[in-house]
């Protein structure tokens, strides 16, 4: 049982129920190229059909997560008994994947911009009613001005509590190109998610070149990481803007803590290669990086990965996060029951509650900080 | 204990249903006419293995060459798509870890399990 604990997921994903849902947000010139493609994106989900693509073997759903019709996180009434029911989660960021970096910036931009639209209206619209759903106003990075123009539109709407960028662009996120975007989330006081989005094959470039299969592509999630938090931690994207904070999503967690001790390793040596530092790159990482639980690494001896939590040096780096419905899932209960026990109330909810401005938790250090395990 | 879970022709080969019992409920499966009946509990996190697909699975035939092998006699789990061998219960990829499962037996035309 882990209702003894208020739940805050920080990673659900949301679908259209048919490509119509986005199309008719979408301008006129999308409509030949965009239909096409949300027509094979629904074929995956739906896991019938022909897909062509590669994809897992356990299809990319949790099975008993697909409604009738429509692809998994497409039913607002399945979604509410699953995820705010039998996993009783008080409140769900919503992440929708509908693009993930894309060949075309322009085109990547208007499905943003639908998506956007897409989710005002239903799932912080018509299907949020209980006021449990956050969203995620999702931009296209390497069409900065646009993305700033999409932050603007959304970031007085209360709904949506953070910016998301796909973790491909055209280049890694310390760029000068990409400050505009980090500087408009950091006027409005949105954190910048980051939530990984690919399928294996061509479509993963690893630094040594492509995967071959889907089991060797997933554990590699987290390499997407490593260079955009080097990056943005190196041109002095974390020291520009100190209230500024990233969530990476989808990631796992304990690879953070020894990529923070090689970052700072030679800090004497190369500091004054990066002199708009003034402390070494862990420090900003730790004030300004937060990852979500799920994938939890699950080391046969549990206590391990409660050293690298330890080690991380910061409580407040790490929040829950299920997938929902994606078939790698995290559940509630056995992923609480692997955290350290007097972490997990932070990791729970309030490292988010904080983050996302649920301001009902605040002071809520009291709170439980274990959850009975059944 | 014995729990009388339908009659067999309303379980038809391909078919299969949840009955009350156990913790969790038990899912009988009718495979070609073979019949398993399994714990609705997966051991890994405890979700409801018995709503996965019946399918069947690989085995190797050295490195880059496989074969499918056991068609309709492998439960996938519906969450995390762990596979389960039905007449054992057993992982396949790890036979230490398996899905609790019971005696089935049929008389007078109905489906008993034995708890």
């Amino acid at each position: 049982m882990t209702d003894a604990l208020p739940l805050i997921d920080c990673d659900v994903h949301p679908a259209p129920r048919a490509p119509s849902e986005l199309l008719d947000y979408l301008p006129d010139r999308y409509q030949g190229t965009v239909a096409t493609m949300l027509k094979n994106w629904f074929r995956m989900n739906r896991g019938t059909g022909v897909f062509t693509g590669f994809g897992s073997l356990a299809t990319g759903m949790r099975r008993d997560a697909m409604p009738e019709s429509g692809p998994g996180g497409s039913d607002p009434a399945l979604m509410e008994r699953q995820l705010l029911g039998q996993a009783g989660i008080t409140y769900a960021i919503l992440i929708p994947l509908t693009i993930t970096g894309m060949a075309n910036p322009e085109h990547e931009a208007a499905m943003c911009a639908a998506t956007n639209a897409w989710m005002a209206d239903r799932w912080l619209g018509d299907y949020n009613k209980h006021g449990r759903y956050r969203g995620s106003i999702m931009v296209c990075p390497d069409l900065p001005e646009t993305a700033v123009e999409e932050i603007e539109r959304w970031a007085g709407h209360g709904g949506f509590v953070q910016v998301m960028i796909p973790n491909m662009a055209r280049g890694s996120y310390g760029l000068p190109q990409y400050l505009p975007v980090f500087e408009a989330a950091a006027r409005h006081r949105l954190p910048v998610a980051v939530h990984i989005n690919r399928t294996p094959g061509m479509a993963l470039l690893s630094p040594v070149g492509f995967v071959s299969y889907y089991f060797e592509f997933h554990p590699q999630y987290t390499l997407y990481y490593f260079p955009h938090v080097a990056s943005l931690a190196m041109a002095g994207v974390f020291a520009k803007f100190p209230d500024l904070r990233f969530v990476l999503v989808e990631g796992g967690v304990s690879w953070l803590t020894p990529f923070m001790w090689r970052l700072d390793h030679y800090w004497q040596r190369f500091g004054s290669e990066v002199p708009w530092l003034d402390r070494p790159p862990s420090e900003y990482i730790r004030r300004q990086v937060l990852v979500t639980t799920q994938p939890l690494e699950r080391p046969a001896e549990t206590k391990r990965l409660h050293e690298y939590i330890d080690w991380m040096g910061s409580e407040n780096m790490v929040m829950f996060s299920t997938d929902y419905p994606h078939w790698d899932y995290d559940h509630p209960e056995p992923t609480l029951r692997r955290l350290p026990a007097d972490l997990r109330a932070r990791f729970a909810y309030q490292n988010a509650a904080h983050l996302y401005g649920f301001t009902e938790f605040a002071g809520s250090d009291q709170a439980p900080s274990t959850v009975p395990v059944s | 204990m014995t729990i009388r879970a339908c009659l067999v022709d309303e379980l038809p080969p391909g078919s299969s249903r949840i009955v009350p019992g156990g913790r969790f409920g038990i899912g009988v499966f009718n495979c070609d006419g073979d019949l398993y009946a399994i714990a609705n509990y997966c051991p890994h996190d405890g979700a409801p293995v018995c709503l996965g697909p019946v399918t069947g699975t690989t085995q190797s035939d050295g490195s880059y060459q496989a074969s499918w092998i056991d068609e309709g006699r492998i439960l996938r789990c519906p969450w995390h798509g762990w596979e389960f061998d039905m007449r054992t219960g057993k992982s396949v990829v790890s036979p230490t870890r398996r899905v609790k499962t019971y005696p089935v037996r049929v008389e007078n035309g109905c489906i008993l399990i034995d708890d």
